[in-house]
């Protein structure tokens, strides 16, 4: 038997002995229990007063849920990533530096022409799944349990995480080798921007997110 | 959520903003089609420049051709092909300008929305094959040896 299925099998002798959710608690934070652990264990049981207790339904990996989550992600993914390439883009044509290569020009032009073409379809598409989802979490406590939006909103904070601290290599890379322009300090702080941005809207969502369990 | 509205609101702001300051900055598709235009005209002055310049010239001894059409540049440098759609505009049909400055020099000349833009967008850089173009006039003058 799992440790798991130990602290579950635990926390429902317990609850059929009439011992409160507090006592519980209490108990097994004194044996050494994480929070976390204590939290999921409880959570395991329906908070009625009913007995035996009655399990709590659990959330569920739904093909549903994958297509309005993946889609959602992705088109955020395709948001961040084009946003950032037009304001480089533009940042080429407004700032041309003389050590540029004769056609980017023509590379910078295509470049915000393509990004403009992807942020209209994916910005809107974002937005709307965005608020599809949001609505189906307000109307629905399981869905905001989702184990799909959990995870893919922590892969998306270990994204962002990641491309923040490389874009801070990349500054400190710039200035160390001489190349760090205003140009290039503007686009690097467009990529810290961009991924900042995402990663404290989605770190607050899973403290909300936490807060609901 | 209040978070989520004023995140959506801010990616909504940054999107549309830049989208305009892109669309501000290289214009919209009437401005993308006259630089295609410039290009295509850039490309094809830089071809016949290089269909004139005869790589065998010191073996065929050629002579400059008083007109520029299919059939001259073909007796021109020993059967050397050209496309035709090349000679002429693409947007006005309009043949290129091509004058035989001497025995050895030419210039074609384009009208060009903006020809120095096209200089700078070209994919090819410069012209070569001892040929110039001039983004004053929309000219490539050239000479063969």
């Amino acid at each position: 038997m799992q440790a798991k299925d130990s602290v579950r099998q635990f926390v429902r002798d317990a609850l059929l002995a009439d011992r409160s959710r507090e006592e519980i608690r209490k108990g097994l934070r004194q044996a050494g229990w994480s929070t976390n652990e204590i939290d999921n264990a409880l959570a395991q049981y329906a908070r009625i007063d009913f007995s035996p207790p009655i399990p709590a339904p659990r959330p569920q990996f739904t093909a549903r849920d994958v297509f309005i989550y993946a889609v959602q992600f992705t088109a955020l993914a395709y948001t961040a990533i084009y946003l950032i390439n037009l304001v480089h883009a533009l940042l080429d044509l407004w700032m041309p530096d003389a050590a540029d290569f004769p056609d980017l020009e023509l590379r910078a032009t295509m470049r915000l022409r393509w990004a403009i073409a992807t942020l209209v379809v994916a910005a809107p598409v974002y937005l709307w799944m965005s608020r599809f989802a949001h609505s189906r979490v307000e109307k629905n406590a399981m869905s905001r349990r989702s184990p799909v939006r959990k995870y893919l909103t922590y892969l998306t904070l270990f994204v962002t995480a990641m491309i923040f601290l490389g874009d801070a290599i990349f500054l400190i890379y710039g200035f160390l080798e001489g190349s760090a322009t205003l140009r290039f300090v503007l686009k690097a702080t467009t990529v810290g921007a961009v991924t900042l941005a995402i990663f404290v809207f989605y770190l607050r969502d899973v403290e909300y997110l936490r807060g609901d369990q | 959520m209040v978070t989520s509205r004023a995140f959506n609101l801010g990616v909504s702001a940054a999107v549309s903003v830049a989208i305009l300051l892109g669309i501000f900055t290289i214009g919209g598709p009437n401005a993308a089609r006259r630089d295609m235009f410039d290009l295509r005209r850039y490309e094809n002055l830089t071809q016949i420049a290089a269909a004139l310049h005869c790589a065998n010239w010191r073996i065929l001894q050629p002579q400059l051709p008083e007109k520029l059409d299919l059939e001259s540049i073909r007796a021109y440098c020993g059967g050397i092909e050209i496309q035709a759609d090349v000679l002429v505009d693409n947007e006005t049909n309009v043949p290129y300008d091509y004058t035989r400055l001497n025995e050895t020099a030419f210039s074609v000349c384009a009208v060009f929305y903006d020809a120095e833009k096209a200089m700078r967008l070209n994919y090819q850089g410069y012209p070569r094959w001892n040929a110039t173009f001039n983004p004053d006039t929309g000219c490539i003058t050239g000479r063969i040896r």
